[in-house]
């Protein structure tokens, strides 16, 4: 056999297998766009305030812990919490989890609140770090400060979850916002399921650009980072595209720690946050999932998105570099930690159909994709049959890369309204449609990393430099 | 390798492209819509408010300039009523309201119930409800009630059919409905209900599912009213647990013990929730009566139950200081095991 045969071969191997993958992705994404258009043109022009003027008499809602992990959150938790104050719904307390913070980030909360140290609380069901201190607003008696001993994010959580006394909590970041119904509304598939749910996910947007005061959003438009604003189309696509669907048929696996809500007695059932892992939102949502299956219940995740979270995104290449490492490691851990469900028949349609695509689509996904990238390059200077080939490649990775976010800019029209200026969706539209020629190309890059990382057995997070988002911090 | 000819790749090229414009053109247009629609409607609002005013309170009479002229003056004016029907119980406004949404509103709203979209059918059973134009409507809604619904639109013509139907005609229609709502959305109808509904929920009560029997003896406790005491008190012999609890619950809320010996069964009841509830009843009980109960539940298994019998008592301090080791130990096991029940 030729040396030249033995490529040919090879070429067309990778070509094909290349090809397999685009068709897998590109035929789950057609799927998942269809799914998504259909449920929020239904719901479009809803007039979404009667049902929270429903909710929000306590008769008809269930109260709510909201827990904050925060360390070094100087910058932005004031109007977290604010906004968090803010939140119109019935009946909340509020408590700020300080992980170890060696900033002011404990002074400021005590100053602006009032706090006053109160007896802390016994250990709970939940193994924690110790628990230093803990405080309670004078002027909010519902706000409550836990100050703790460094152990991170999910433990940070697990100690909230000891203290909360309400049957949900809801898990919010230290440098988010919520919007002001944003509670109602995410309580709701909880409120109306006769507790068939056990957890829902809200909508995450990208805070930076807009304007904060006093913890709410009171005017809402584009960063003028153009890094910031992919990701915000990029978040459009995650969001309204990717978890609209899945939920549907409550094959979620990730809803975002950002803004989430869970029943407290099945966390604790589920051992609560895992500590020893990087993604512990998304693994906490694989193991409820699992155990739901494992109990023979019919239990779901639900994704709702009508609520918003305003978070803060990277504004460089380093900070965002980073993030989406520390998100694939992440992924990739939880999924391993659970891959006895991989085509588990157990576990139906999460074994059988979302953990293939969480694998596939989204884990495996970078090597193939980056194969691809290279594989065209390589193809295009061949020239003769390899250039038309090479060409159809280009084609799908546009289409799969661009197109789909540009079509998920629909979906955000349909839904939430987040981007009213025309000149402003219009922004999102056209950046979304280069999307594959520089942005996709560097995330693959670092989501590649976080592969090898994982295989590695690395775990260190890597730091984010928080701004905060009200008027001082906020930068267009 | 698989044979591409470039002809058909720029055909799949050029697809693509007008796709692309196509939905370009779609969300500037449509954004540049809503901004108009929005400004409109508040360029309406911001000049017609005192007008309104004027006319729902009866100071002048309506004028041909309130007569809506377009669809944004209509959804300008629905925004308006519906800020005086949520904040305002004042039946004059309210009758203008629906005085003048049954002569300039109605017909649009009728026009939407026959809409292909589910989201304008609901938005028109909204506003019907809200401006109480059932009667003006009746037809229209009989007709409706015999297409094929979504859920939410289910519920909320339960809601109207809760306004215009008889008690048992209510009971009978939601028994044979093969839709099961939440024990939330139950909760809604019964507790704007009359008491006519109610009358027949209760004689009916053994055919309504679990989340509607619950939801009814919760609103019975939100109502507070006396009448339907001896029913629940009928309940507390019933096999099924939720229920006892439910109708203990609700029987606290009332706030009324007529018979003391009727509850004293709960005392020693194997349910620590039972226990609590009665606890929590015989605060409403005079002391001398329930003095020697509540000092057998303060000696409880359940941290609960204990605090709630001594706070009953009124001597908290002196008793949780000799109790607080016990407390400290159970009461995060109870805590977190209390239930959907007492919530």
């Amino acid at each position: 056999m030729s040396m030249d045969l033995i490529i040919k071969i090879i070429v067309m191997f990778l070509g094909g297998l290349i090809l397999l993958y685009m068709a897998i992705v590109i035929s789950s994404y057609s799927s998942m766009l269809l799914l998504s258009v259909r449920h929020l043109r239904r719901n479009y022009k809803i007039d979404k305030r009667e049902l929270d003027e429903t909710y929000i008499d306590s008769f008809y809602s269930k109260p709510v812990s909201i827990i904050i992990p925060v360390h070094n959150e100087e910058a932005g938790v004031i109007d977290s919490i604010s906004s968090i104050l803010n939140l119109r719904y019935p009946q909340t307390e509020a408590i700020i989890v300080n992980d170890g913070s060696t900033d002011e980030t404990e002074a400021s909360i005590i100053s602006a609140f009032r706090m006053v140290r109160v007896t802390t609380k016994a250990a709970g069901r939940l193994k924690t770090k110790a628990i230093i201190s803990q405080y309670r607003s004078e002027i909010h008696p519902n706000l409550w400060l836990l100050t703790k001993e460094q152990g991170g994010k999910a433990d940070a959580l697990n100690a909230g979850i000891n203290i909360a006394k309400y049957p949900y909590f809801c898990s919010v970041d230290g440098d988010s916002i919520l919007a002001e119904n944003s509670l109602l509304r995410i309580m709701r598939p909880i409120m109306m399921s006769n507790g068939d749910v056990i957890g829902a996910g809200g909508n995450v947007r990208i805070a930076n650009g807009q304007h904060i005061e006093m913890g709410s959003v009171s005017q809402e438009g584009l960063s003028k980072n153009t890094l910031v604003t992919m990701q915000a189309a990029e978040y459009v696509r995650a969001f309204l595209m990717g978890r609209t669907a899945l939920g549907l048929f409550n094959m979620n696996l990730i809803i975002s720690g950002a803004f989430s809500i869970f029943s407290k007695e099945w966390v604790v059932e589920a051992g609560g946050y895992a500590t020893n892992t990087i993604g512990e939102d998304m693994e906490l949502v694989v193991r409820l999932q699992l155990l739901a299956r494992r109990k023979k219940m019919k239990k779901r995740i639900a994704f709702v998105s009508d609520p918003i979270c305003w978070t803060e995104a990277p504004e460089s290449v380093g900070v965002l570099h980073k993030q989406r490492r520390r998100w694939h490691q992440g992924l990739i851990e939880s999924l391993w930690k659970n891959r006895k469900a991989l085509f588990n028949p157990k576990y139906g349609s999460l074994g059988l159909v979302a953990f293939p695509y969480y694998w596939i689509v989204e884990c495996l996904g970078p090597i193939i994709e980056l194969a691809g990238y290279i594989y065209v390059v390589i193809l295009y200077f061949q020239g003769g049959l390899y250039y038309e080939f090479s060409l159809l490649l280009m084609l799908l990775f546009i289409l799969y890369g661009s197109l789909f976010t540009a079509a998920s800019v629909l979906l955000e029209a349909w839904s939430m309204n987040s981007y009213p200026k025309t000149k402003d969706i219009a922004k999102l539209f056209f950046l979304s449609l280069t999307e594959v020629f520089w942005y996709r190309p560097m995330t693959l890059l670092w989501r590649f990393e976080g592969l090898i990382r994982f295989a590695m057995g690395k775990k260190d997070w890597g730091k984010m430099k928080r701004v905060g988002l009200s008027r001082k911090g906020a930068q267009r | 390798m698989i044979r591409v000819s470039i002809s058909i790749l720029a055909v799949g090229i050029i697809c693509l492209l007008f796709l692309l414009l196509c939905l370009a053109i779609y969300l500037v247009v449509q954004r540049q819509a809503e901004t108009k629609r929005h400004k409109a409607i508040n360029d309406y609002i911001l000049t017609e408010e005192k007008h309104w005013y004027a006319y729902l309170t009866g100071e002048v009479e309506l004028s041909k300039k309130l007569i809506p002229k377009s669809a944004y003056e209509r959804e300008a004016i629905e925004e308006i009523f519906l800020v005086y029907m949520k904040n305002l119980s004042n039946s004059f406004i309210k009758e203008r309201i629906t005085s003048y949404a049954g002569k300039y509103l109605a017909s649009y709203y009728k026009q939407q119930l026959k809409s292909f979209r589910s989201s304008m059918r609901l938005n028109a059973l909204y506003r019907i409800l809200e401006f109480d134009l059932m009667n003006e409507l009746s037809e229209q809604l009989k007709q409706f009630k015999n297409r094929r619904l979504t859920r939410e639109e289910q519920f909320q013509f339960l809601k109207i059919e809760l306004q215009i139907t008889s008690g048992h005609r209510f009971i009978e229609n939601m028994l044979s409905m093969e839709t099961v709502f939440s024990e939330h959305e139950y909760r809604q109808l019964f507790l704007n209900a009359d008491s006519d509904v109610l009358e027949n929920a209760m004689e009916q009560f053994e055919s309504l599912s679990s989340l509607c029997k619950w939801a009814l003896i919760d609103a019975m406790g939100f109502n507070r009213e006396i009448v339907v005491l001896s029913f629940l008190e009928s309940l507390l012999d019933h096999r099924e647990a939720e229920l006892r609890i439910k109708a203990l619950k609700a029987i606290y809320r009332i706030g009324v013990v007529l018979e003391l010996e009727r509850y004293l069964v709960f005392v020693t009841s194997t349910m620590w929730e039972e226990r609590l509830m009665i606890a929590k009843i015989m605060e409403n009980v005079p002391l001398e009566d329930s003095i020697l109960h509540l000092q057998k539940l303060a000696q409880d298994e359940s941290w609960w139950v204990r605090s709630q019998a001594i706070a009953s008592i009124g001597e908290q301090k002196e008793y949780m200081e000799n109790d607080n080791n016990k407390a400290v130990q159970d009461s995060w096991a109870a805590e977190n095991k209390m239930g959907e029940a007492l919530f």
